[in-house]
């Protein structure tokens, strides 16, 4: 079960804020999103808590978090 | 460009104009860079910050107020009361407009008036009105009263019943909720009993070069539009922090002794736009970050991440509605929402442990309304705490400074440190005290590794301080488009060639940045003397020995002896010497040569 959680800007691309896969084999995050929704690079993605890529493939118990890149309030 | 300044004797109420050339807008260009070069040269070493010699600095920038994007701002400065060094804040108003509309890039107040005063600054001259009206009322009630006396168009910027108590960290307000100046600008206005400035008037602006900025500007707006960005910014802006600080164990919750809170989710950007009723921000910006919701008492009030998470989280509350209404009572009383959340949470945990006797508990709304009233106008318990955090635990002692939550005697804003050695030490060395507004790197740590104290974390505090610290301050400008809405530097660059005339490029901006951090750095060197030494970089103590026990990261804390050692190599990178002072070779390629003389027992080889 690969648990997702977005945040800001994402979740408009990507549709949701959290949600659950469950990916039969490893999977890169990009597809299970859904291939373009976002652009590599503008997003930091964490894979249980280091840093990955949206090519990475995932599966299992594993935690997805995309957040955006800011500068703070 | 020359920058044109008016220096205000509020001893004889009479004024002057000046002019500085070229050649000095090149090396200090405006806003922090300008305030920093005239407290260095007119505010002499010990003077009382809250005396006659001390002196008020507003300071545009070339930028500021102009007709483009996030422009709207400026500068107050001055000899800090909280921190006793250089402390300035910006703020966004309308007042960065009608300063340059009354012909001025700068204000210098000096002396003291014998009772209240307003200052009205046109086109025309300097009126001096009798401000007794105004003294005593909270900053919304001198808003109206402005607004009648000089009109909506009009920029005013004021001080609530903090500044006129002389509250350490009372802020400098405009406008129903802009507030600057945490460093206790308000404060130092108080002192002098300028109740309010106001300016006006119809002068044009002095652009070199008109058309090119009305179509950069153009373009430039449209650009920060398009962003895939923009939307989002616009429903949630800075408040989208407060989940992404939480999930990150960095949300300030119970004065900084967790980062991560139970009840984050309904103080969210999320839980805010399903009550928001508007948006607010400054001049000329086209993605505003205030957001408008009615609080607890039914009235109007405008938050953003840090005001929330410390009146929220920190105090231990769970209500947005309470927190903004705290946010809104610290914006009437012209206090600063982060040192006041600072303040109230210190004062909480002192009640918990027994430290102090009074009736205070976490997440009690009422108890922290209570106490904001009472700091505001120095009552009770109220008046120690309107001396801060630092000061209060050197009142009440018994291990009470090793959660004052300070750099410099700042209380540090809104970011849990124990797993961010890097944010930790932008803290330590942000040149006003414990703020965060030029250098934050928590989304880099997390993204990069939160662990290392590596010198490839300094070089990224170094980016940001003279991106961040140094030209948006002295252009003024909010940096907020740059890394929110991807908005490129470049764009800054051309707004301001377009503007002065000069083609400066981002390694001048850069060494601006050096240049202008080095000589706060020195304000802070030539006041301290002997006193100065490396700890006043440090932060404080609950970051090293006590451990977070909730969340992912239970069990973690930053490691004394390895800051410590960041901190010297980050001194190094700086040119700056062992003790944390830009030794005699910086100095002089930084062209700060005057600084010398003074500072000379101070200085490394």
């Amino acid at each position: 079960m690969v648990e997702f959680q977005v945040l800001g800007s994402a979740t408009e691309k990507v549709g949701f804020q959290e949600q659950v896969f469950q990916p039969e084999e490893p999977t890169p995050i990009e597809e299970l999103l859904g291939r373009s929704k976002l652009q590599e690079g503008a997003y930091i993605v964490l894979i249980d808590g280091k840093a990955g890529d949206l090519s990475t493939p995932v599966s299992g118990d594993t935690k997805v978090v995309i957040m955006p890149r800011i500068s703070g309030g | 460009m020359n920058l044109k300044l008016l220096r205000v004797s509020l001893d004889n109420e009479e004024y002057q104009t000046e002019e500085l050339d070229s050649a000095f807008t090149e090396k200090f260009v405006g806003g922090r860079g300008l305030a920093a070069k005239l407290i260095w040269d007119e505010v002499p070493r010990g003077a009382d910050p809250l005396g006659p010699e001390n002196k008020l600095i507003i300071a545009g920038g070339p930028l500021s107020g102009l007709p483009l994007p996030s422009a709207g701002k400026l500068v107050i400065a001055s000899k800090s009361p909280h921190t006793l060094g250089y402390g300035d804040g910006n703020i966004g108003s309308r007042a960065s407009v009608q300063l340059k509309r009354a012909g001025y890039d700068a204000v210098i107040f000096e002396g003291t008036s014998d009772s209240p005063v307003h200052v009205h600054i046109t086109d025309n001259g300097v009126e001096f009105n009798d401000a007794e009206d105004l003294w005593g009322k909270d900053t919304f009630k001198k808003e109206d009263i402005l607004d009648e006396k000089v009109g909506k168009g009009s920029g005013s910027l004021m001080i609530g019943p903090s500044g006129e108590n002389l509250v350490r960290y009372a802020t400098v307000m405009s406008q129903r909720g802009r507030a600057g100046g945490r460093t206790g600008m308000g404060a130092v206005m108080g002192s002098k009993k300028l109740a309010a400035v106001s300016f006006s008037g119809n002068e044009d602006f002095r652009i070199q070069d008109e058309e090119r900025l009305r179509s950069l500007t153009k373009e430039a707006y449209q650009q920060i539009k398009d962003s895939d960005d923009y939307n989002f910014w616009t429903r949630q802006g800075t408040m989208l922090a407060i989940r992404l600080t939480n999930l990150n164990s960095a949300l300030p919750t119970r004065n900084f002794s967790e980062g991560v809170f139970d009840q984050a989710d309904n103080l969210d950007g999320y839980s805010m736009e399903r009550v928001k009723k508007d948006r607010k921000g400054c001049p000329g910006c086209n993605m505003q970050c205030g957001n408008i919701i009615t609080d607890i008492e039914g009235c109007k009030a405008e938050l953003d991440y840090e005001n929330i998470a410390m009146l929220g989280p920190n105090l231990g509350i769970g209500s947005l509605q309470q927190a903004a209404a705290l946010n809104r009572l610290c914006d009437q009383l012209g206090l600063d929402t982060i040192s006041a959340g600072s303040s109230v949470a210190f004062a909480m945990e002192a009640a918990d442990r027994g430290i102090i006797d009074e009736s205070l508990s976490f997440g009690s709304y009422e108890d922290a309304r209570d106490l904001i009233e009472d700091i505001a106008n120095r009552k009770g318990m109220g008046n120690q705490l309107a001396e801060g955090v630092k000061r209060s635990a050197e009142q009440w002692g018994r291990g009470a400074e090793d959660w004052a939550m300070h750099v410099k005697n700042l209380e540090i804003s809104a970011y849990n440190c124990h797993t961010f050695p890097g944010m930790a030490l932008a803290f330590g060395t942000s040149p006003i005290g414990g703020h965060h507004k030029d250098c934050w790197v928590i989304a880099w740590e997390i993204e990069n590794g939160r662990e290392p104290y590596s010198d490839e974390k300094i070089e990224q505090i170094l980016f940001h301080q003279r991106k961040r610290g140094g030209a948006f301050e002295c252009f003024t400008t909010c940096r907020l488009p740059w890394i929110e809405v991807d908005f490129d530097l470049e764009w800054y660059q051309k707004f301001f060639e377009a503007t002065t005339g000069l083609s400066l490029d981002w390694d001048d901006f850069d060494r601006l940045g050096d240049r202008v951090y080095s000589l706060i750095r020195s304000i802070f060197a030539r006041e301290y003397g002997e006193r100065w030494s490396k700890e006043m970089d440090v932060p404080p103590t609950r970051w090293f020995e006590e451990p977070l026990s909730k969340g992912d990261y239970q069990g973690a804390h930053l490691d004394r002896e390895k800051y410590m050692d960041f901190l010297g190599r980050y001194y190094e990178a700086r040119g700056w010497g062992a003790n944390g002072i830009p030794t005699n070779e910086t100095l002089q390629e930084q062209g700060l040569d005057f600084v010398i003389p003074e500072l000379e027992e101070q200085l490394d080889s």
